[in-house]
C-alpha cells in the first residue's frame, strides 16, 4: 500500500518520456489497469494476486517478477551465508579468546576493533575496500557477480571468478557482524567465567582450559546463538549498501534500484521477501534457544 | 562527584567525551567559521572541479567546486543537528511508552509490548529506505511533517523516530515493573497522589541512568542510519549538505579525489566511536555493581 503514495504515478512517466502518448489514452490506460483507484484498494488486489502466486509485472525489466527475484535470491543468498559463516568463524573463537582473558592487551585490541567495527558506516567502509584493493593495488575486482567472458571458459574458472568477485562484498559485509557477535560473545564469556560453576570444575581438578572447553564455552555460547540468529537481520539490512555499492546484483540491490525507478511489484516482492526471511529467522532463534536451554519451556 | 570521578577515570569514554563536545562546538558555530575562513559551502566554481587543497579551499573543493571544508563544517551541523533532534524525540516516545506499559500492566502492557516487538523484528534499513523513497505529502496528515521546503531533514527526522524509540521503552519499561513493587511507590499511593506525579516524579528518576547510556549508544546509531540513507540518496537532499550526501558520488570520485570520499565516512566513524565510548563510560559509572578494578 505503501507503495503507491511514491512520487510520481508509473503511467505519467512513461507519458512524459513519449512525447507522441495522448493524455485521452492515459486516462483510459489507467482506468483498464486500475491505477485510478485509491491506494488501499489496490493494495488489496495486488496481495490476492500476489497469493495465488502472481506477483506481477516488472515495469524496467519487462519481464514477470517471479523470474527476476531467483537468481536475485541466490547471489544475496550466497553472500549473505559466506559473510555469516566467516562472521561465526572468527567472531566466537576471538571472542573467547578475549573474554577468558579479560582486561589483558589481546583483551583491549580486540575490544577497541570491535568499537571501530561497530561504528564505521558499512558503505563507507566497502568504500575504503574497493579504494584499496581495487583502484589502488589493482588486484580485485570493483563490484558486479562476475567478469562479463567468465562463463566462456568453463567450469572452474567460472567458479573462481564468481569468488573472486565475492570477496570485498563479503569482507565489507561481515566487518558489522563480527563486531557485534565478538562483543557478544566475549561478554557472554566474561560472565561464566565468574560462575561459581566455574570455581567448582577448577576446585574438582580440571585444569583452566579443560575447565573453559567443557564448562565454559558451552554456557557461554547459548545467548550467542540468538544473537547470531538474529543477525540475519543485519546481514539483509546491510546487504542493501553492501550491494549497492558494490553493484552486487543481490534482492537488496534489486529493492533499492526497484524503488527509485517506481517499479512497484519489484519493490514490493523484494521488500516482503526480506522481511519475511527475517521474521522466520526470529522465529527459529526463539525454537533453537528453547532447545538449547532446557531450562527454557515452550508454552 | 563520585559519579565524575569515576567517568572521567575511563580514558576512552573521556577521549569521546572531548571530541563530541568540539564537534558539537563546531557544528554550532558553523556560520561565523566558515565566515571567518572566508569559504562558503554552496557557491559552486564549476571550473575549479577537484582542485586540490591550495590557500584558498584548505581542503580542495568537491564535484561541484564547492569549497570542501566548508562542507565538511556544515555537514556537521546537519548530521549532528539531525542525531540529536531523533534522538531526543525517540527517547521521549520510549519513556511514554515504556512507562505506560510498565506502570499500567495488563493490556496496555501487552499491546504496547507487541508493538515494540513488532518493530523490533523488521530489518530497519529496507523499511527505512522504503519509508524515505515515500513522498509524504500524499498523505494528509503527514504533510506538516515535510513542510514547503523539502530538504529531507523533517521527514529524515520524522523516520529514525519511529524506529528508535524501542530500546528505550523496553528499558524503562523492565525497570518500572521492579520499581513499582517497591514501598516509596505505595508510600506515594497511599498519600493519594495521581498516577502521573508517581511516574514524573517518584519512578523517572531512577529510570535516568539507564536512559542516558541508552541515549548516547541511540545517537550513535542514527548517525549511521542518517548517513546510510543519506548516501543513498533518500535523506538530506542537495545542496544541503551531510556527511552521508557529501559521499552520493563517492564510487566515481573515488578514483579521482579519494580524499573527498575518505574524510567524511571518517568523521562519521570517529563521531560514533565517540558515542559508543561515552556510553561505554556512562554505563561503568553509573552501574554500582562495576568496580573500580575495572579499567
Amino acid at each position: 500500500m505503501l507503495m503507491g503514495l511514491m512520487p510520481g504515478d508509473p503511467l505519467d512517466i512513461a507519458c512524459n518520456a513519449n512525447p507522441k502518448c495522448d493524455p485521452k489514452n492515459v486516462v483510459e490506460m489507467k482506468k483498464a489497469l486500475g491505477l485510478d483507484r485509491p491506494s488501499h484498494e489496490r493494495f488489496f488486489i495486488w496481495a490476492k494476486d500476489a497469493l495465488q502466486g502472481d506477483l506481477g509485472f516488472s515495469r524496467t525489466y519487462r519481464k514477470p517478477v517471479t523470474e527476476i527475484i531467483g537468481e536475485r535470491l541466490v547471489n544475496t543468498f550466497i553472500l549473505g551465508s559466506l559473510a555469516a559463516i566467516i562472521s561465526v568463524f572468527i567472531a566466537i573463537p576471538l571472542g573467547i579468546y578475549a573474554g577468558t582473558r579479560p582486561r589483558s592487551k589481546a583483551d583491549y585490541g580486540i575490544n577497541f576493533l570491535c568499537f571501530l567495527g561497530v561504528s564505521s558506516p558499512s558503505f563507507w567502509l566497502a568504500l575504503m575496500l574497493i579504494y584499496v584493493f581495487a583502484v589502488w593495488l589493482q588486484i580485485l575486482p570493483a563490484g558486479g557477480v562476475s567478469s562479463i567472458q567468465a562463463s566462456a571458459y568453463g567450469f572452474g574458472p567460472m567458479i573462481v571468478d564468481r569468488i573472486v568477485h565475492l570477496i570485498l562484498p563479503v569482507t565489507a559485509l561481515s566487518a558489522l557482524t563480527i563486531a557485534q557477535w565478538l562483543r557478544h560473545t566475549r561478554s557472554s564469556m566474561m560472565d561464566v567465567m565468574s560462575q561459581d560453576y566455574m570455581r567448582t570444575a577448577r576446585a574438582k581438578g580440571l585444569s583452566w582450559s579443560q575447565a573453559i572447553k567443557t564448562h565454559g564455552v558451552k554456557n557461554a555460547l547459548l545467548p550467542v546463538v540468538t544473537v547470531v540468529a538474529l543477525g540475519f537481520s543485519i546481514v539483509f539490512s546491510g546487504a542493501v549498501i553492501t550491494e549497492t555499492v558494490f553493484s552486487y546484483q543481490g534482492i537488496g540491490k534489486l529493492m533499492y534500484d526497484s524503488i527509485l525507478a517506481n517499479d512497484y511489484n519489484v519493490a514490493m516482492c523484494a521488500f516482503v521477501i526480506s522481511c519475511t526471511a527475517v521474521l522466520m529467522a526470529n522465529f527459529v532463534a526463539d525454537i533453537l534457544y528453547g532447545v538449547l536451554d532446557p531450562r527454557i519451556k515452550l508454552k | 562527584m563520585k559519579f565524575l570521578s569515576r567517568l572521567t577515570s575511563h580514558k576512552p569514554a573521556l577521549v569521546g567525551f572531548i571530541v563530541i563536545c568540539l564537534l558539537l562546538l563546531i557544528a554550532f558555530f558553523a556560520g561565523p567559521i566558515t565566515r571567518l575562513l572566508g569559504i562558503d559551502p554552496y557557491s559552486m566554481e564549476i571550473l575549479a572541479r577537484f582542485s586540490p587543497p591550495d590557500h584558498a579551499h584548505i581542503l580542495g573543493t568537491d564535484e561541484s567546486g564547492r569549497d570542501f571544508l566548508a562542507r565538511i563544517i556544515y555537514g556537521a551541523k546537519v548530521s549532528l543537528g539531525v542525531a540529536v533532534l531523533s534522538a531526543a524525540a525517540s527517547v521521549f516516545i520510549g519513556v511514554l511508552i515504556g512507562s505506560l506499559a510498565g506502570y499500567y500492566g495488563k493490556w496496555a502492557d501487552s499491546l504496547l509490548m507487541r508493538l515494540t516487538d513488532m518493530l523490533l523484528a523488521l530489518p530497519l534499513l529496507p523499511v527505512m529506505i522504503l519509508l524515505a523513497a515515500l513522498d509524504f505529502s500524499k498523505i494528509p496528515g503527514l504533510r506538516i511533517v515535510v513542510g514547503d521546503q523539502d530538504t529531507g531533514v523533517a521527514k529524515l527526522v520524522f523516520i529514525l523516530v519511529i524506529f528508535s524509540w524501542m530500546t528505550v521503552a523496553r528499558l524503562v519499561r523492565g525497570q518500572i515493573l521492579k520499581l513499582k513493587e517497591l514501598e516509596f511507590v505505595s508510600a506515594a499511593r497511599s498519600l493519594g497522589m495521581s498516577d502521573a506525579r508517581i511516574i514524573i516524579r517518584h519512578i523517572l528518576p531512577s529510570v535516568v541512568p539507564t536512559v542516558t547510556v541508552a541515549v548516547t549508544l541511540t545517537l550513535g546509531q542514527q548517525i549511521l542510519f542518517e548517513s546510510a540513507l543519506s548516501f543513498l540518496g533518500l535523506g538530506i537532499q542537495p545542496p544541503l549538505a551531510s556527511w552521508g550526501n557529501m559521499l552520493n558520488n563517492a564510487i566515481e570520485t573515488l578514483r579521482v579525489a579519494p580524499m573527498l570520499v575518505f574524510i567524511p565516512g571518517f568523521l562519521i566513524l570517529v563521531t560514533v566511536v565517540s558515542f559508543n565510548f561515552l556510553g561505554d563510560g556512562l554505563e561503568y559509572a553509573l552501574d554500582p555493581k562495576s568496580n573500580q578494578t575495572d579499567n
